[in-house]
This record gives structure tokens, sequence and C-alpha cells, in this order.
């Protein structure tokens, strides 16, 4: 159930901290659906609700919405914590690749990535996302403990004796 | 008879009973006094004998005592003279032993203090001659010794003159090869301060560029430039 629940997440969310926020969002979700009283009311209006009295980001709504499904069903005041401890287990056995990036990217720039992570690396990953403003282009990543740097730098280091040969010319020159 | 007169006899009887039982008495007594006195008297009559011959013995030992007291005095004088006899003698050959002793050391000083006289004074002879000799010596082989400096003199003027073209020779040969040395290492060093600019001059080129695309390109620019970055990641095998 809990890597169902983690499959139906990562259609919508690529980050450690998308995971983290949805997460948190879906328990707190789930404790005023399980702890209020909502008899007869449909999970639309019960979201709707639960928005009013909430402040869920933006982002973060949109994901939760697209998480209808029978399997919410399944909590119960008895087995909330216990099922969503036994989520938060699998999660952190989810594959992470740390990435650099030289500016903060837009939801959609990420989930973009995320999609190509996910396509080319390794399925369900997650990305631990941060910014580097020296990396100045491309990006930066850890991938299985070893960092690898594929900025600005890497591509000057690739020509680096193209680049040391015109300098060197030029400067003979003057 | 008249009872008086009985009585008178009676009693005169009585006493004259009474006077014999003294009489009687006394003579009994006076016979035992005797007979101790005369007990005392054999005892006094044995004695002088016994008592002559103890003192004889005794007069014997004191004589014979006093002999021998007399005797060992006298031995013991003797002794006493012959040891002073003794003692004396040798207190008087110690004193001529000693002027013996000092007589025999001044004459030993005596001759040492001569010998030392006479070596000196044949050391000093003996000195005077070897200098004499020395002088002699010196003055005879004067003119060969001056032969012979000159001719050391030559061979070292030549040695002289051979070392220092030697030296000379030396000297340019290393020289050149410091000159060698240095102008090798101002190059090298001038290689690498090229080379040294270069980095220099590559970094600056990337830092500012770096700045001046992290400025100018879009987000969509940047994205496509990550892209780009995964699949080179991605040819390089790094997934």
């Amino acid at each position: 159930m809990a890597q169902e629940l983690l499959k139906t997440l990562a259609k919508t969310a690529y980050t450690e901290h998308e995971f983290r926020r949805l997460l948190s969002a879906l328990q707190v979700f789930l404790e005023f659906k399980l702890f209020t009283e909502h008899k007869g009311v449909s999970f639309e209006e019960l979201l709707r609700r639960f928005f009013l009295e909430h402040h869920i980001a933006q982002d973060t709504r949109a994901r939760l919405t697209n998480l209808a499904g029978s399997y919410l069903e399944s909590f119960t005041q008895e087995n909330l914590y216990e099922k969503m401890n036994s989520i938060e287990k699998a999660f952190k056995k989810l594959p992470r690749l740390t990435l650099y990036v030289p500016i903060a990217l837009t939801s959609e720039a990420t989930a973009k990535l995320g999609t190509w992570l996910r396509e080319h690396v390794a399925e369900n990953l997650v990305i631990r996302l941060e910014v580097d403003a020296e990396l100045a282009v491309g990006c930066a990543l850890v991938w299985k403990g070893v960092y690898h740097d594929y900025s600005f730098r890497y591509f000057v280091k690739k020509h680096e004796k193209e680049l040391e040969r015109t300098i060197r010319e030029y400067v003979e020159s003057i | 008879m008249q009872p008086q007169l009985f009585i008178d006899k009676l009693i005169s009887l009585q006493g004259g009973l009474l006077i014999l039982a003294v009489t009687v008495l006394f003579l009994f007594a006076v016979v035992i006094i005797l007979q101790i006195r005369n007990g005392e008297r054999m005892r006094n009559l044995t004695y002088p004998v016994y008592d002559y011959t103890v003192k004889k013995a005794e007069q014997e030992a004191a004589d014979t005592l006093g002999d021998a007291r007399k005797e060992a005095r006298s031995v013991v004088a003797g002794a006493e003279r012959a040891a002073s006899h003794i003692i004396e003698e040798r207190k008087q050959a110690s004193v001529r032993l000693a002027v013996t002793y000092e007589k025999e050391l001044k004459e030993i000083a005596k001759q040492h203090e001569e010998l030392v006289r006479r070596y000196a004074a044949s050391a000093e002879e003996a000195y005077k001659g070897l200098k004499q000799m020395v002088e002699k010596y010196v003055a005879a082989s004067g003119e060969a010794v001056k032969a012979e400096a000159q001719v050391l003199a030559d061979d070292l003027k030549d040695e002289r003159k051979g070392l220092r073209e030697e030296i000379g020779k030396r000297i340019t040969n290393e020289l050149a090869a410091e000159r060698k040395a240095a102008h090798d290492a101002v190059d090298a060093y001038r290689n690498a301060q090229k080379q040294l600019l270069d980095k220099k001059l590559i970094s600056l080129i990337e830092r500012i560029a770096a700045v001046a695309l992290q400025k100018e390109l879009t987000v969509k620019d940047h994205t496509e430039q990550i892209y780009k970055a995964l699949e080179a990641a991605k040819k390089d095998g790094i997934f």
C-alpha cells in the first residue's frame, strides 16, 4: 500500500522537498478527515474545507487534489500513524540523486528534469535539488556518492588547450 | 636424858650432819674443781710443744719468704739494671747511627751536587759544540741550499703556471655550465609563468563568462544547458 501511494505521489512530486511537503500535507489532511465530523461530504468538498482552514502551498494543493483514490479510504483513526510511518520508511529507501543547478528552477522545469532523470537514471528517483550560482551554466550532480561537475567549468576544461592556444596567440600578437 | 638435851643433842647432831654434808659437798666441789684444773693443766702441759712446732714452722716459713722476697728484689733490681743498661746502649747506638746517617747523607748530597754541576758543564759544552757544528754546516752548505731552492722555485713556478691554466679552464667551463643552467632556469620560469598566466587568463575569462552567462541566460536557456550537461554525463557513463 505504501509503495502504491508513493508511486502516485511520484507522478507529481520529483524533488525531496516536494515529497516532504506533500506527505506532511497528506497527514494533516487525513487527520482533518478522520478526526473531525464530515459525514456525507464528498472528497472535493472535504478538500475545499481543508484548504479553507489550512495554509497549503498552491503546487501542493494541486498534488493533493490528484491523490483522490480508494486507498485513502484505507486510512482509519487506528492505523493512520502506523501507515504514515511505513510510508516514511518506504520513501527513505527510494534512490536519491543530488542535482546542483545555477539558478532556482520552476516547478515545470523541475518536473521535466525529473521525468528525464526517471527515464534515464532510475525509476522513482527522488531529486535533492540545490542551487549553486558558482556553476554558472550546466549542472553538477552526486550519484552513488560521487560528485560529477558538468557546469561551465567542465566545458572550459574540456577545451582548455584550445583556449590556451588562442590566448597565447592573441597575447603574442599584441 | 632430858628432852631439851635430847633436842639439843639432836640439834647438835643435825648440825653436825649438816656441817658434814656441807663439808662433803665442799670437798666434792673442790675435787671437781681440782679435777677440772688438772685437766686444764694437762692440756696446758701438751700445748707448748705444739705451739713451739707451729711457731717454728711459721718462723721458718717467714724466713723462707723473707729470703725469697729478698732474692726476688735482688733479681728485679738486677733485671732493672740490665734493662737500663740495654736501653742506654740502644740510645747511644741510635745517636751513633743518626750521626752516621747524617754524615752519609751530607756526603751523598755533596756528591750529587758535584755530579749535577759536572753534567751541566758537560751539557753546556756539548751545546756549544753542536751550535758551532751547525753554524759550520750552514755556512758550508749555503750555496747548495740556494741552488736547491732555486730549482724548487722554478718547479713551483711551472706548477703554478699549469695550475693557473687548469683553474682558468675549469672556471671557464663551470661558468659556461652555470650560465646555461641559469638560462634554462630562466626559460623554465618563463614558461611556468606563461602557463600560470594562461591559467589565470582562462580562470578570468571563465569567471567573466560565468557572470555574463548567468545574467544573460533565461531560465529556459539554463534548463536546456542542464539537459545538455545531463546528456554529457550519460554519455560519460555516469548513470
